[in-house]
This record gives C-alpha cells, structure tokens and sequence, in this order.
C-alpha cells in the first residue's frame, strides 16, 4: 500500500472534510488502488507501470471528488443539509427548549421518590453510562456554544461516545427491565402466600430503570442530534470560508 | 450448564454466535493491540462491523425464543384443565432468560465493537502521519 501514498497524500490535502469522512473515503481509494494494480500485474504489467496505470485510474479531479464527499456523507447529514442554515439554527432553539423542558416534566410527575431498595440492580451502571454522556454534552456544549474557538478537525470529537452512551443506557434499560420481572416472577414462584408485595416489587423495579433509561436516551439522542446540527453548520461555515479565501487567493 | 438447560434450544444459536463474536473481537484485538497491524481497507471495517451486526442478530434471536416460550406457555394453560400458578410463572421466567443474555452480549460487544474501532482509526491516522 505505500507505494500509492504520495497520491492519497495529495487527495487527503484536496479534501476538506472532517477526518472520520476523509478517512472513509480515503480507505475506499486505498482498495481501489489496490485492486487495480493486482489486476493490471495480472495482464503481465510490471510493478512500475501497473503503479502507474491504477494511479492514473483513481487519481480524482474536483468533480469526482466533490462526488465522493457528497456520497460518503451519512444519511442523517444529508437529510439535514436539505434545509437551510437559518431553519437549522431554529430547530436547534426549538430542541434545546425540549431539552430544557423534559427533565422539568419528569421532576414536575407525581412520581414518589425511589428508595435505594427500590431501585433495580441495572440502575447504578446505567446511571453511570447516563453521567458520562450528561458530562461529554456539557463539555461540548462549552465548546461549542461559549468557548467558541472550533478547530475543524476536532469539531466531531466525543459526539460518537455520546452516542454510544445513549445506546448504552437504552440496552442496559431492556437488560433491567426483564431481569426484574424475571427475579420478580422467580420470586413469586418460590414464595408459599400472597403474591401481591412481589408483584408489586417487581412492577417498581422493572418499570423504574426502563423509565429512568428511555429518559435518559431520549435526552442524550436530542442532545446528540442538536450539536450535529450546530457542528454541520459549523462545517458549511468553514467550507464557504476556505472557498472565498481560495478564491480571493486565485 | 443450568443456564444453557433453561435457555433450551435457543441457547445453541445464541451460543454459537457468541462464540463467532469472540472469535473476531480475539484476532482483531490481536492485530490492532498486539501486533499494531492495520490496513486500509474497507473489508477490514467490514469485519469489525461484524461484530456489531452479529450481536444484534443475537439479540433478535433472543427476542424470538422468549416470544415463542411465552407463546408455549400460553398453550399450555389454554389447554391444561388445572395448572399450578408457580409452573406458570417459573416457565415465563425462564421464557425471559433468553433475551436478558442476549442484550447483556449486546451491551457488551458494542462496547468491544466501539473500543476496537477508536484504536483502529487512530492507528490508521496515525499510519497516515508517519507515511507524511
């Protein structure tokens, strides 16, 4: 692979994206490269010209290039760039006013307070994962939003472990949930009388650390969607920015 | 061995893809910690990926055997003249084991998933520095 890396270097150079997206798509060239020149020393090339044939196939002009960013962008950004940055910056108000409000509704329900017997075994890991991605948002919305000095290819950091958190806190919800009406039922079944104090047991533990976890899934995954908005928009700031500045440059 | 009799047959699939997944979660910890081999290439990420997609497989099967435990014990008042409630709510408990193993490997392996794709794209950054 080293011998086409003075061509990926040059792309890498032409690409102004993100790292994850360049790396992709850089990987993605890499293969090709690859694959070209296996085939080209299959037709009975020599190693110079076969390197040389795969290079002249793969080496992108802007076009193509644009192309392939529009190509490897997720579905999500795709589906974001469709509105414009001004209705973008007003849904990013609109979340963080849901946000802002649902941990409200939830202190603001009739919900009694949990003892710590009450809580499923789950709660403590899952309130852990829930802390991690709660103290990652934070530090991103810092940066983001007050600090305000956005290097390019640092904008998308912790967002994939926030994410991650989420999905975390989600599974480990499920897992509680029918852990505790199993160990709920096991209980009954071993038990010589009224079922009923197990029952209801069971019902508190199992539908408080599924509740307490969609919750927190829920607010993570706004969180999440909110920043990639800001951070999209921050993107297509960058790019215009460089754009002109080429321009002002030719 | 208890677990795996309650799981009943389900527990076979469940196992072996568990098993699937420690096996490709194995030689790629290998590579990207021990040995620090990396190449950039998609079938590489596709491999990783695997780990992730089997897991949730896992997951759907799981789902399925408590769905259909569930549907067995059903039938099984449906036709029964006279049931102990204790039979009944032992058979849904073990209905559940299924499910409750298969997201805790869920859990897991995207956790393995998520640790061992961080390391693989910072050694192929940092490949790529050291090539510059």
């Amino acid at each position: 692979m080293d011998r086409f890396t003075a061509l990926l270097n040059r792309i890498s150079d032409r690409l102004t994206l993100p790292q994850p997206q360049k790396q992709r798509i850089l990987q993605e060239m890499a293969d090709d490269l690859d694959f070209l020149y296996q085939h080209y020393l299959s037709l009975g090339y020599d190693e110079e010209e076969a390197c040389r044939r795969a290079e002249e196939k793969v080496d992108a002009d802007e076009d193509t290039l644009e192309l392939l960013v529009r190509l490897n962008e997720s579905s999500l950004s795709v589906f974001l760039r469709r509105f414009s940055l001004k209705s973008r910056q007003r849904m990013e108000i609109a979340l963080w006013a849901v946000i802002a409000c649902m941990p409200g509704v939830v202190l603001l329900s009739d919900n009694p307070a949990w003892g710590a017997d009450e809580l499923s075994a789950f709660f403590y890991p899952a309130a852990a994962v829930a802390s991690i991605a709660f103290i990652l948002s934070l530090r991103k919305i810092y940066e983001l939003y007050i600090r305000r000095e956005h290097v390019i290819s640092k904008l998308h950091r912790f967002m994939p472990v926030i994410l991650m958190s989420g999905a975390q806190c989600m599974i480990l919800g499920f897992s509680g949930f029918f852990f505790e009406l199993r160990d709920g039922l096991l209980k009954i079944t071993l038990h010589i009388g009224d079922p009923a104090p197990y029952l209801a047991s069971m019902m508190q533990k199992s539908m408080s650390i599924l509740a307490f976890c969609t919750v927190a899934t829920a607010i993570t995954g706004l969180v999440w969607l909110t920043l990639t908005m800001k951070i999209l928009g921050l993107e297509e700031l960058e790019k215009s920015f460089i754009l002109t500045d080429k321009e002002v440059r030719s | 061995m208890t677990i795996l009799t309650e799981m009943g047959l389900f527990a076979y699939p469940i196992l072996a893809i568990a098993l699937a997944i420690l096996i490709i979660a194995g030689k790629k910890f290998r590579d990207l910690y021990i040995l620090r081999r990396v190449v950039r290439r998609q079938s590489e990420e596709h491999t990783l990926n695997a780990i992730l997609v089997l897991a949730v497989i896992m997951v759907a099967v799981g789902f399925t055997a408590t769905i259909m435990g569930f549907s067995s014990v059903m039938r099984v008042i449906l036709t029964a003249r006279e049931i102990d409630p204790a039979v009944v709510t032992r058979s849904i408990a073990s209905s559940l084991l299924p499910v409750i193993v298969s997201l805790l490997a869920l859990s897991v392996s995207s956790i393995v998933w998520f640790v061992l794709r961080l390391r693989f794209m910072s050694l192929i950054e940092k490949t790529d520095s050291r090539d510059r």
